[in-house]
């Protein structure tokens, strides 16, 4: 009899668990009975390719979602760093790609810095003081760049965004494949194995608690969204060598993206909860839904409209999981303590 | 009235009252054509809509919440009533689905934060991109003007909202013009403040913002004032975006974009700190006021608009530090009422 009550919750928890693959599952057949041509090699690999782009924004946004905090400012923190490295972008500046790459980055980090120090130090709420940068980095990036762009990327950056590697079919492995795969799996080794990951998770589910066990909190909320800005230069440089040009408009809706693509990979709001990989299933949820939108010629508009439902489901839907997983384990403590108890009196 | 009293009255002032005296003054003093008749007029007409906003935002805040929504619910409710009136709706039927469409929304975002426990700042964040893309959708990203080229549609009641009540010539090209615009706010803000001040409505919101639990136990309806505090809100979002409308004389599905921001900046430099249970609505409309007189000084000085996005992000982190010496101090005088 327990034992097959053990069985079951086990089986329930696995479910609740992998419960972004049944999404991912549903939309996909439903999409694919509904759609045209959705399921042939060149579309999935497209959708793929994207699911590359949202995972890396996704990832921007959960290490500070893990802290308990949220970042609003990914999409014009992308902007600015790419913006105003721009001119060294160009095919014409003849620039390394390691370094310009290396000088993005940092140009985010230290955006990052500033989103750390408010929330910190002045200890204004993670998504206001987010909010504030959200607005200043994208004038200060429409100030710096007038009302140009810098068109006509260096080939070299063009090739980590858009270089094809080899195919199988029409299915096209893609270098943002590659790289997105390699840098998910990175933040997963670093997130959950080493010294400082944990800390973040800790920092997030209790910072009372991780403040009394002498963890630095407030170092470990700025390194999060240092880190956080790091990602987001990164995601800045794939985008723009996407589109192949540097302009003060890009991603105004990627604190959408962002969010829901955290969210919908099982982050949870007030922090410590919430897996890369959850994220990488996340960020192929909502590139299938964009993808599957565009097949049935839903208006665009109506997406950052969907995005916004979205967003408000699956909060409420990761509470109700997160409710059911702590009720799950709490029966299972008590079925395993009667057990004991039991087998005390036994004996 | 002796001269402690005094003191004490101006003590008790928001703080954002002396920082729109001292910018004020400021402004007057070294930029040639702020302190004209002329650019008053405008100022006062400008300044309506943030200033409806800014006193919504406050509202929100004081219950602990925030509404990100406004800004989207401004474009949304303009472009509803534009859509209403060029397909041949009365005008006041349009103005008032409008309002209630703002209200419904409103509804959702107290809906959304009281029976599904989402947090205040992220349904909002949602339904402002809902109602960014509703906005969008139905405007299909183009601007509605309300009058066309065959002047089709004969408007009375917006251009009437629209006429300068009073204009006094000051002589040399200078008006003092009072608009219609400017007495609808006022009239709403009196009726506002009259509703907060003279029935349970504050003393309700103070309590849900300062501790749920114990209003609840107090046998206060907490998740009725929560939604209908949300409701008020989206209703105010809604008269904003009638004013943008009368301003405009077209609605833009981007008209809104932005405001909450600058709402959000205005609300906190009046004195309402985000950690809800304190603030005052008086102190959100020197807010506004102030927010404006410092966007007006820039651009007369001829800053551009990006620049002043980036002033107005160091001002909401002044007003941040602002409001937290001012609580730190009053604390450590003992004189914290509340």
């Amino acid at each position: 009899m327990k034992n097959s009550f053990v069985v079951k919750d086990s089986i329930k928890t696995a479910a609740y668990n992998l419960s972004t693959l049944w999404i991912l599952l549903a939309i996909t057949v439903f999409f694919g009975i509904f759609g045209n041509n959705f399921l042939k090699g060149g579309n999935i690999s497209n959708i793929i390719n994207q699911a590359g782009f949202l995972a890396i924004i996704g990832v921007s946004q959960l290490v500070v979602i893990l802290t308990g905090g949220i970042n609003l400012s990914i999409g014009s923190c992308m902007a600015l760093s790419t913006v105003l490295l721009g001119p060294l972008m160009l095919a014409k500046a003849e620039m390394p790609f390691a370094l310009i790459f290396v000088m993005v980055v940092v140009c985010g980090g230290l955006i990052g810095i500033i989103n750390g120090f408010m929330v910190t130090l002045l200890n204004i709420p993670a998504f206001l003081a987010t909010f504030a940068t959200m607005y200043v980095a994208r004038g200060a990036a429409w100030l710096y760049i007038g009302k140009g762009v810098y068109y006509g990327i260096n080939e070299n950056i063009r090739f980590f965004a858009t270089g094809v590697l080899f195919r199988i079919g029409t299915f096209r492995v893609t270098m943002p494949m590659v790289l997105a795969a390699v840098f998910l799996a990175g933040m997963a080794f670093f997130i959950t194995k080493s010294n400082i990951g944990r800390k973040i998770y800790f920092t997030g589910s209790n910072p009372e608690a991780a403040r009394f066990s002498g963890i630095p909190t407030q170092r470990i909320v700025i390194f999060a969204h240092i880190l956080s800005g790091l990602i987001s230069g990164f995601a800045g440089i794939m985008y723009v060598a996407r589109i192949n040009a540097a302009d003060a408009n890009l991603g105004v809706t990627y604190h959408f993206d962002a969010i829901s693509v955290a969210l919908i990979g099982g982050a949870i709001m007030s922090g410590g909860s919430g897996s890369i990989w959850g994220v990488a299933a996340g960020a192929v949820i909502i590139s299938v839904i964009q993808s599957g939108m565009n097949n049935m010629q839903v208006p665009t508009e109506l997406q950052t409209a969907f995005l916004g439902v979205l967003i408000i489901v699956a909060v409420c839907f990761n509470t109700f999981l997160q409710k059911k997983k702590i009720q799950n384990t709490e029966r299972h403590i008590t079925d395993l303590a009667g057990k004991t108890v039991k087998g005390g009196a036994q004996a | 009235m002796n001269k402690e009293s005094i003191l004490r009255n101006i003590g008790s002032l928001p703080n954002s009252t002396y920082v729109f005296v001292v910018i004020t003054l400021v402004c007057a003093a070294g930029i040639p054509n702020f302190a004209s008749a002329n650019n008053i007029s405008t100022l006062l007409q400008q300044s309506c809509i943030l200033t409806l906003l800014s006193v919504a935002m406050a509202l929100s805040i004081i219950t602990k919440g925030i509404d990100l929504s406004v800004g989207g619910v401004v474009s949304f409710a303009g472009i509803i009533m534009a859509l209403l009136m060029s397909s041949g709706a009365g005008e006041g039927l349009a103005i008032l689905i409008g309002f209630i469409a703002a209200m419904v929304f409103g509804f959702l975002n107290g809906f959304i934060i009281v029976k599904l426990k989402v947090a205040p700042f992220i349904a909002t964040f949602g339904m402002m991109g809902i109602a960014q893309g509703v906005a969008n959708l139905l405007s299909n990203k183009r601007a509605i003007y309300l009058t066309d080229q065959a002047g089709l549609i004969k408007l009375r009641l917006i251009p009437f909202l629209r006429h300068n009540l009073l204009e006094i010539d000051l002589g040399g090209g200078q008006i003092l013009g009072i608009n219609m615009i400017v007495v609808i706010t006022a009239a709403v803000l009196v009726l506002l403040l009259l509703l907060y001040k003279k029935t349970v409505l504050s003393a309700y919101m103070y309590a849900l913002g300062n501790n749920a639990e114990t209003a609840k136990l107090s046998n206060i309806n907490v998740d009725f004032w929560n939604i209908f505090v949300y409701m008020l809100t989206g209703l105010l979002a809604g008269i904003a975006s009638l004013l943008m409308l009368l301003r405009l004389n077209s609605a833009q599905p981007t008209a809104g974009d932005g405001l909450e921001f600058q709402a959000v900046v205005a609300a906190v430099l009046g004195g309402n700190p985000l950690s809800g249970g304190k603030g005052s609505l008086p102190g959100a409309i020197m807010g506004a006021l102030t927010v404006f007189v410092v966007r007006n000084g820039l651009t007369l000085v001829g800053a551009n608009s990006n620049f002043i996005m980036i002033i107005l992000g160091v001002v909401l982190v002044l007003g941040m530090i602002m409001n937290d010496v001012a609580s730190r101090g009053f604390k450590a005088k003992g004189a914290c009422k509340q």
